[in-house]
Formats: C-alpha cells, structure tokens, sequence
C-alpha cells in the first residue's frame, strides 16, 4: 500500500493592502509561497496558543545581551 | 491521519533487500510497540557493555530516550511530523521533526526556514556500535531522506539542520555532504550540521 | 506527501551508511541550559565540570521519596528513571547522576531543573550559597526509614530554598 496524499481544502482570503504587503515581503525573505507563508503563522500560532494556555509566557532572548524581552515590543 | 510507503531495509547479513513501510503519521500504539521493543534490547545491551568495563561516555547516548515522551509533547501540533519504518511487524527507525520556526545558521542560506530534525534514531539492534550482528541497514538514510523530502514539499527546497549524536557526526559531514557548523553550546556540544538545496539535491540523486 | 525511495538509490547508500550509528537529537526537549540566567546578586559562570561527591542531592532524593511514601522503584516509575539508577543516587555520594534522571527528578518533584542540574554535580557554578545551604540540609538529615521531625523540617525547608531563588 503506498502513499496517499490527504484532501486539501481550499479558503478565499480577504487581506488589507498592508496585510497583503507583509505577506508578500515574508514570501520574499524567506523564498517560500505566500501559502506557506501562512502554513508557518498557523503551525507558530497554535504553539504559541498552546503554551500561553498553559500559563507560559513568550519572550525574546538577544543572543549577545541575553536580555529577555516580551513579544511585544512596548 | 497515517499514511504508509513502500520503501527497503538491507538485511545487514545477507545484504538482500527487505520490504519494509514508511509510516507518516504514528500513532501512540505504534510508538509504545516501539518502546516495548527497544528498551528491553538496548537494557541488556548497555548492562553487558557497563559490565565489561566500557566508560559511560562511549554508551549510546539515547538509551535514556522514551519516545512516548516525545510523542506527548508534540501530538496535536501541526509544526511537528513523527515518521516511522517498520519491518517485519517491528519499528526499525523514528523520527520527529519540526516544520516552523527555525532558521537556517548557514550565512548563504541564512534566515531560509528549514526542516530541523529532533530525533532520529535506529531501533538498538540496528546499531552497530552495541551489537556485533546488526540486523538493518539504510534506516539513517531513509529517514534523513525522509526529512529531506518533506523540506521539498514545504517549499523550503530541501533545507534541513540537525544536532548530531557523536558517533554519526562523520556519516553526516562525509556519507552526507552536510555542513558542519561546529559544536553548539546551546546543545551541550553537539555538533550542529545543515543540508543546504544544492546539498539536498545531490544527497537524493 | 509524496515519499521515493528507488531500489537503485538505496543500493547507492547502502554502501555509505554500512558500519553506521545514524542518531541525532539534544538530550531533551527543552535544550538544556548551558548558561544560567543571572542571579540576583549578579551574572555567574557556568562550566559543566562534574563534582565528586554530592550528599545533598542523593539526601534529597530519598527524603523526598520517603516523605511521599515511595519505594524506589516507584518513583523509578513515577519519574520514568532507571532504578538501579535510583539506588546509586540514594547510596553512593559519589556517583553523579545523567542529566535526564536530573530533569525527570526536577519535574516530579517540581524543582527547577538548573537548581537540581546543580545540586546534581551536573553543572558548577561560581556562586557558593546553594553549595552552603546543601552541605548544612545534608548534616541535618540522617537515613532512618520514617522521616524523623527534623528531617522534614529540613527537607521543606531545603525545597523552599530551591525553589525562592
């Protein structure tokens, strides 16, 4: 038995024209689809989701400073 | 949802190829199955090596894995695929990966997404290091395969990074064509290695 | 998705990966620490040299287990640890356990893993009080079966150390 590829299902998205502008320059910086774009925010989102329901916070470490800082900037 | 692939082990002693399947999408029974397996094995073999007198350091360095761990900490999620290889009703391999949020360090590549391989180990009678009789072969190259083929199908153009286990690190610098990025601190040392597409392609030819 | 292993190509690799240990992969799921974050009293280094005997974390371990009721081997499995591991933890100050049965340890008994890594021998670091503080619970705590008054005195008292700082 070999491989089957599961069903697909297809969405129209409505995006603002900066929406759509972020979009396209992630598409650019890290040379995948717009798509896949949006596969990596949702696969990131629910991991996020997932560990700030846990009671976890997010934060951000600079590698030379090691200063934390949350997600957000201000 | 579990799909399976046809693909061949060799049988170490005889060198004949065996069917076997690649599974993407395990389940928990198939990881405990595993787990039932292997550590019974691999007990036996690490209390033979420590009796005679082999130092902790040259131990394999998984044998504290539990991979029905692993599986727990990343069912559900998306960003994380958990393969398989079985043959003849056992499983000869495992891997999980992460599909989000890394990088690749490689400066021609660097800021690219990337498959990063957490895991990937071959069942303990598969190893040549604590077994004289190996039984298969070809369940490293299947896998990392694997892990390359899926950073196609990502879009990433076959970009993988991984932090290697000491005793494979020449398999993946030499046997691979992997850049070795060095020891990471932040991996107790381990070796970091990355496959860049260039890399990837002449891996799969 | 699509996955194409040919006949011919895993001959070809055959060859290559024959003699091989294939593995990769950190130790644990959440990398482990190399450098502590800084204490309150300041940044502090960290070399991960092993220590040669260590009474505190072997003393811990068993009062912890006997205060909860637990024969070895069942926190062996509560904690997903080796028993005989367990054992040389409990009765041999000189043997340093693996950083896995440190974080498993850590987890079921909710103590932060640097402070157990530590305590463990694990890792060393240049500030001297968790080091004080272990070598005074260990002289206050002795092996009977049933944990004496004292002991437990000492034992909450030790957790709560690990677990302000």
């Amino acid at each position: 038995m070999d491989a089957v590829t599961p069903s697909r299902k297809t969405m129209t998205l409505n995006l603002t024209e900066a929406e759509m502008k972020a979009l396209d320059d992630l598409s650019v910086t890290k040379d995948i689809s717009k798509t896949a774009v949006l596969r990596q925010a949702l696969r990131l989102y629910q991991m996020v989701e997932a560990r700030m329901a846990r009671g976890e916070k997010l934060y951000f470490e600079h590698d030379a400073t090691k200063q934390k800082a949350e997600l957000m900037v201000l | 949802m579990s799909t399976k692939t046809t693909v061949y082990l060799r049988n170490a002693k005889t060198g004949e190829f065996v069917e076997a399947f690649l599974i993407d999408g395990l389940a928990r029974p198939d990881i405990e199955k595993a787990e039932a397996d292997w550590k019974p094995f691999l007990s036996e073999q690490v209390k033979r090596m420590e009796a005679s007198g082999i130092a902790k350091h040259l131990l394999p360095q998984h044998r504290h894995w539990d991979w029905r761990e692993k599986y727990d900490a990343t069912e559900g999620y998306l960003a994380y695929r958990m393969f398989g290889i079985e043959c003849q009703a056992q499983m000869q391999g495992l891997l999980l990966v992460t599909t989000a949020a890394k990088n690749c360090r490689i400066a021609s590549q660097a800021g690219k997404p990337l498959v990063y391989v957490h895991f990937l180990a071959a069942a303990p009678w598969n190893l040549p290091s604590i077994t004289s009789e190996p039984r298969f072969s070809l369940t490293g190259t299947i896998l990392l395969g694997t892990a390359i083929q899926l950073s196609i199908e990502e879009e990433f153009q076959g970009r993988i990074g991984l932090h290697s286990l000491p005793q494979a690190d020449d398999w993946y610098k030499s046997s691979c064509g992997m850049t070795d990025l060095g020891p990471d601190p932040a991996a107790k040392g381990l070796r970091y290695f990355e496959m860049t597409p260039d890399q990837a392609s002449k891996f799969l030819r | 998705m699509k996955l194409d292993f040919s006949k011919e190509w895993l001959a070809k690799r055959a060859k290559l990966e024959e003699k091989q240990d294939v593995s990769a992969g950190m130790l644990n799921l959440n990398a482990l620490q190399s450098v502590t974050p800084a204490t309150k009293t300041g940044p502090t280094a960290v070399t991960a040299e092993p220590d040669n005997s260590n009474p505190a974390f072997g003393r811990l371990i068993n009062l912890w287990r006997r205060n909860k009721g637990f024969r070895i081997d069942e926190l062996a499995q509560k904690a997903r640890v080796d028993v005989a591991e367990l054992i040389e933890i409990e009765r041999n100050i000189h043997y340093t356990a693996e950083p896995r049965t440190v974080f498993q340890l850590a987890k079921t008994f909710g103590i932060p893993e640097d402070k157990m890594l530590q305590l463990s021998g694990n890792l060393t670091v240049r500030d001297s009080s968790l080091g004080q503080e272990a070598v005074r619970f260990a002289a206050r705590s002795e092996s009977v079966e049933k944990l004496s008054k004292e002991e437990q005195r000492a034992l909450e008292e030790f957790v709560k150390f690990l677990n302000d700082r």
